[in-house]
């Protein structure tokens, strides 16, 4: 047997005593926690049996040395080696350590107690015979007995301790255990575990190891608490000069000026939530903490219109494509504002200042010799009569060894590479699934190839500023030559090619899509060149936020026709794309309609600083997340609400009721400079995560502050300060002051993430948002509140999410839109609809399951089979429920009665007051009313019909005889269950309702 | 709606519920302590009163079963109130188990004992609460927590976790 230990470990000693009391040989490996010896948790010592058998466990490898034959004992001996891994050791551990608090050695004293009394008229701790836990209690105890200064502090009054611990430690077998472990009781100690010295239980004080790792946090240094005390005392007055607003937002000399974009979304489809946290949200919680920062800032976005996804969908609606892009606009534009989303600028690419830099970059670019033409053969689409765009060609993947069927002519989704339209194989017209031909026509092409040395030094230079999976696309992409490009194609929607002979052709959009950027910033600005091509001596910066599908555009062809311009215009510095997000197990899907969209967010109820905070949480930054309801719930549960929102509102109430809001003069003390200095590293923490894109850390860190100031107020205890001596009271104050101060801290850091919430706690703070700001280059905690401030009035930030609610979220979001569209139209359906749909759907599978024997061809179809019957189900219980429902819903007259008399309420209550809060939810009742009223009397009018469709007795019986030959007939032509199961569950249905009519008879 | 974190006691409890044994009160003592009466015996500790309820079933284990379960119980005593309070705690506190469970199908080994499950209960809602790429760093754990929620005893009212099975097995497969 072997154990493996660090030095003057006292666990080893249990271990040694055990093997030489049960005179078992043991050989001693030195090891350390860094060794690779350990196939479990890591703690020392580990007696190692055979490599089969491990005891990291010290109790535990000391019953195995030790046995105990009386089984009765076993529980308390136990329990005794628990109390002395769970209480004893780590308190004693704790107290040996550098300045113990005192309530660790009252906890120390009050276990040498508990020992103490069990060895009153006892030999040993359990009775008359020597057991595992002595040897454990004995050997933990080992640095008081045998050291003279503590055995005099401790053991002074405790007799029994002493006369045990003398006899034990008389016995040959353990004096001989001592000399083999060769450990010193003056320490230092080994640890005992990794993890460090276990909490015990009711302390307060953590417990700090006596020889803390570096793993282990370190307290504050000097220097850090120096800095503490000195932002806090002129950290206020050292703050840069506010930046002051202006309308139209220009790059200013001697500030630093950022300039924001995101990605410009596809203005076809609604964006979903993947989207809102890959693109828009992402860099508006950046740009809001540049605005904290007081660096210049301008937020762009816009929508990207031209392409043949919108010319074909306007076709399909019998719209100009410009109507479309009106109309998606809107709903963009509106999704945004319900996030929040503060652009400076929202606009779109069909303008004319876009056609005006567009074609100004292109001619330049033509001019310095990079454009060339070529004729190519097209795929045309003779059916549809018309040249086929890249992504309406679908085929197989042309890449060796993919071999996708569902490639697209731009890109294969399955290996990400890109594809040219004609070198797929098979292709189809993806709107008429007609092959297509080929046919010559000329185009104008991008020569990257002759870019990329001047691409690729770029590159080398300013990738290290990129998020990760922006670097890892941007590597991939140079590591084939680049080829010419197309910029031109055969559409009428874009922007024309000013060049003779190409007039009737349109530019890509892969082209004029983040030119879009500049001729947003033109409408915004009305000088776009003040950003895009700075002077020498204007600090600019470009920040560019994009999910990670969008960076080939962004560090390869944007760059490169940039490059190739060569005009000096301004490059991407800090490129932060993200990974995917996925919808609870699966992928968000626009075109398939999978997941939640923006609308959808807004649907629920939950406020959009709740979506921001969970999204911003789970921002995928470093690989792919995944959103889920229940997290969201337990994010907000936990985080915003017991967290956060619990420490803003304990501060702030408590300042209210017992100062009554004046926040109270602190006077702090070493303590109080210590959790500053803690909260400050939190904040370096924040800025340098957020300076490099790291939303998602950020936060975390911003969590981390609040967590520390609930320990503050939970150690501190203001209330019982606050009733104590004078000094006391001094001390409560100053705790609840400086709890105030981290709440308006808090406030500016998570200004970015919850600006609504932010809003409401500056309110109750009474501070105006200029003054919660935070200097980037020494970030610390200010005293943001002055001397004689007074707060409002303090309110709970946020409400709980329950469970069910969510639950029925998720139940609501699953599927597909179309099949929750589906869900929604289905309830209209009634009986005898469905069914005919099941009897129909029933013969479907049947011919299915006849024709293959492929499950994967008939399941799904097998599965709508069910699913209509579960309706059928639902909608039977429902029918013979509704009687009473409607007799509880009241009838016809009586709610009109109720509908007169609310209809006066709320004129009366219109003419007092203009305040809609107060009127709008007698509104409400009134029109609730009314939409009870008409359905009352839609159900009035149909009762009778439904009545007679249920059936008479004669019909039914009718009915069952025809169902039961049907059944016979089935069941003696095949022996599948699956085929005349349904036909079985008719007639027993069918018997049912028979059973069902007489009784009411 | 389950807790956000799950105490020692309510460990006991459930663990009462699993065994089918009526633990009767638990509740904290004076130095926050599981306490409990068993056959009107006073039971302290975490993993003492798990063993009174074990033995109190009657499942007889070998003496080395015993003692592996006893550390495992012991190990969670130390460290599982301080993993449910710190996150930063606890994700070292699972790494730790996470190694153990790379080559072992249980905590123990080849069985199923108590502390599996007790574990499970700690760690439930410290998994639930991470994002599937947090997740990642503890396959083996995951794996496991995969197995032990697949009997139904186990979960009483609450959903099993979403752990994702397909890149599970593959990356993880149980180890027997």
């Amino acid at each position: 047997m072997k154990i493996y230990t660090n030095k003057n470990n006292t666990g080893t000693l249990k271990l040694l005593i055990a093997a030489n009391l049960a005179a078992k040989k043991v050989e001693i490996v030195e090891a350390e926690f860094e060794d690779d010896v350990f196939a479990g948790p890591r703690q020392l010592p580990l007696l190692e049996v055979d490599p089969e058998l491990r005891f990291f466990s010290s109790n535990a490898a000391v019953q195995y040395l030790f046995p105990i034959l009386d089984m009765s004992e076993n529980g308390q001996c136990q329990q005794l080696q628990e109390w002395e891994a769970t209480r004893l050791q780590p308190s004693l551990s704790a107290a040996l350590g550098k300045s113990p608090a005192s309530d660790v050695k009252q906890v120390l004293k009050s276990s040498l107690e508990h020992v103490n009394g069990l060895l009153g008229g006892h030999q040993y701790v359990l009775g008359d015979k020597i057991s595992a836990a002595d040897i454990s209690i004995w050997s933990t105890l080992y640095p008081l007995t045998h050291n003279d200064d503590l055995r005099e502090q401790y053991l002074k009054e405790l007799g029994n301790i002493r006369r045990w611990s003398d006899a034990i430690g008389g016995a040959k077998s353990v004096q001989e255990a001592v000399r083999q472990w060769g450990g010193s009781p003056t320490g230092p100690f080994g640890q005992i575990s990794a993890l460090g010295l276990p909490q015990v239980a009711n302390l307060v004080s953590p417990a700090g190891s006596p020889d803390d790792d570096a793993e282990v946090q370190e307290g504050p240094t000097p220097e850090e608490i120096e800095a503490a005390k000195e932002g806090w005392l002129n950290g206020l007055s050292k703050l840069q000069p506010p930046l002051k607003q202006e309308k139209i937002v220009l790059p200013v000399k001697g500030r630093k000026n950022v300039l924001i974009t995101s990605a410009l979304p596809y203005v076809n489809n609604v964006p979903h939530l993947g989207n809102i946290i890959g693109c828009v949200l992402s860099a508006d919680i950046f740009a809001r903490y540049c605005r904290l920062c007081d660096y210049n800032t301008l937020y762009i976005c816009g929508t990207d219109e031209y392409g043949t996804a919108t010319e074909t969908k306007a076709l399909e609606e019998g719209v100009t494509p410009k109507q479309i892009c009106d109309k998606y606009f809107e709903i963009h534009n509106n999704v945004y504002r319900w996030f929040n989303i503060g652009f400076d600028y929202f606009g779109r690419t069909s303008t004319e200042e876009q056609a005006e830099i567009t074609q100004r970059l292109f001619l330049k670019l033509n001019e310095n010799g990079f454009v060339s033409s070529q004729t190519v053969d097209q795929l045309f689409c003779e059916k549809c009569d018309r040249f086929l765009a890249d992504r309406f060609v679908e085929g197989t993947c042309p890449h060796p060894g993919c071999g996708y069927e569902g490639a697209r002519g731009d890109q294969c989704d399955k290996c990400g590479r890109l594809v040219n339209a004609p070198e797929l194989l098979q292709p189809r017209c993806k709107v008429c699934a007609h092959p297509p031909v080929l046919k010559p026509s000329e185009q104008l092409f991008i020569e990257l190839g002759q870019l990329e040395p001047s691409l690729r030094s770029w590159m080398s230079r300013w990738e290290h500023l990129w998020s990760a999976p922006a670097r890892a696309v941007g590597r991939a992409w140079l590591r084939e030559p680049l080829r010419a490009r197309a910029l031109t194609r055969d559409l009428r929607w874009g922007v024309p090619v000013p060049l003779d002979g190409y007039r009737h052709k349109v530019f890509y959009v892969w082209f004029d899509a983040p030119i879009g950027y500049m001729s947003i910033t033109q409408c915004a600005t009305k000088q776009y060149e003040a950003w895009w091509k700075p002077d020498k001596e204007y600090d600019v910066s470009l920040y560019q936020f994009m999910a990670k599908d969008n960076v080939p555009f962004h560090v390869v062809m944007f760059p490169a026709t940039v490059l190739g311009v060569n005009e000096g215009h301004l490059l991407v510095k800090h490129l932060f794309a993200t990974e995917y997000l996925n919808y609870e197990e699966g992928k968000f899907s626009k075109s398939r309609g999978v997941g939640v969209f923006g609308n959808d967010a807004q649907d629920t109820g939950i406020p959009s600083d709740v979506w921001r905070f969970y999204l911003a949480s789970i921002r995928p930054e470093t690989s792919d997340s995944s959103f889920s309801w229940t997290e969201l719930g337990t994010r907000n549960n936990s985080e915003l609400l017991n967290n956060l929102g619990n420490f803003c509102h304990r501060s702030l109430s408590f300042c209210s009721n017992a100062f009554k809001g004046l926040i109270p003069e602190p006077n702090p003390r070493r303590s109080d400079y210590e959790l500053m200095a803690l909260v400050n590293r939190e904040i370096a923490a924040y800025v340098q995560n957020m300076e490099k894109g790291r939303l998602r850390e950020a936060l975390r860190h911003v969590l981390s502050i609040s967590r520390l100031g609930n320990q503050h107020m939970q150690s501190e205890q203001p209330w019982v300060l606050l009733k104590g001596s004078e000094d006391d009271k001094q001390r409560g104050a100053t705790a609840i002051g400086l709890c105030c101060q981290l709440v308006a801290l808090l406030c500016a850091l998570l200004a970015p993430y919850v600006p609504d919430t932010t809003r409401k706690l500056r309110g109750q703070l009474n501070v105006d948002a200029e003054k919660l700001r935070l200097n980037p280059e020494n970030p610390r905690l200010l005293r943001y509140l002055p001397p004689g401030h007074i707060i409002g009035k303090p309110e709970p930030l946020f409400v709980k999410i329950e469970q069910e609610r969510l639950e029925e979220l998720r139940a609501r979001y699953a599927g597909t839109q179309s099949q929750r569209a589906d869900k929604k139209n289905s309830k209209t359906l009634d009986i005898a609809e469905l069914e005919k749909a099941i009897a129909e759907q029933g013969d479907a599978v049947r011919k299915l399951k006849s024709t293959t024997k492929d499950k994967s061809v008939w399941q799904p179809e097998v599965e709508k089979l069910l699913e209509l019957k579960k309706r059928l189900t639902e909608a039977q219980k429902q029918a013979e429920t509704r009687p009473a429902a409607n007799q509880a819903a009241g009838d016809v007259a009586s709610l009109e009665k109720a509908i007169a008399e609310q209809g006066d309420a709320v004129r009366k209550l219109k003419s007092t007051t203009k305040d809609k809060s107060v009127w709008q939810p007698e509104v409400e009742k009134l029109l609730e009313l009314k939409k009870r009223l008409t359905e009352a009397q839609k159900q009035a009018e149909t009762r009778p019909a439904a009545n007679q469709a249920a059936g008479d007795v004669a019909s039914l019986e009718k009915a069952i005889a025809e169902q039961g030959d049907k059944v016979r007939k089935l069941k003696a032509s095949t022996k599948d269950k699956a085929v005349w199961q349904p036909e079985v569950n008719v007639l027993l249905d069918l018997k049912k309702r028979l059973q069902a009519l007489q009784v009411k008879k | 709606m389950p807790k956000m974190s799950t105490n020692n006691v309510d460990v006991i409890k459930m663990i009462g519920k699993y065994l089918d044994v009526s633990v009767g009160a638990v509740c904290y003592n004076t130095d926050k302590v599981p306490t409990a009466v068993l056959e009107n015996k006073n039971v302290e500790g975490f993993v003492t009163i798990i063993l009174s309820m074990v033995s109190k079933c009657g499942t007889a284990s070998s003496e080395e079963q015993r003692l592996l379960t006893y550390q495992w119980l012991e190990y969670i005593s130390m460290f599982s109130n301080q993993a449910v309070a710190n996150s930063t705690f606890a994700f070292k506190f699972l790494q730790e188990i996470n190694r153990a469970l790379q080559s072992n199908t249980y905590l123990t080994g080849q069985f199923l004992t108590i502390a599996d499950v007790a574990l499970y209960y700690i760690v439930y809602p410290l998994l639930e609460h991470m994002s599937v790429a947090e997740r990642d760093a503890f396959v083996h754990l995951c794996r496991w927590s995969k197995h032990i929620q697949a009997q139904p005893r186990v979960c009483h009212n609450r959903p099993p976790l979403p752990l994702n099975a397909v890149s599970l097995s593959v990356l993880a497969p149980a180890v027997h």
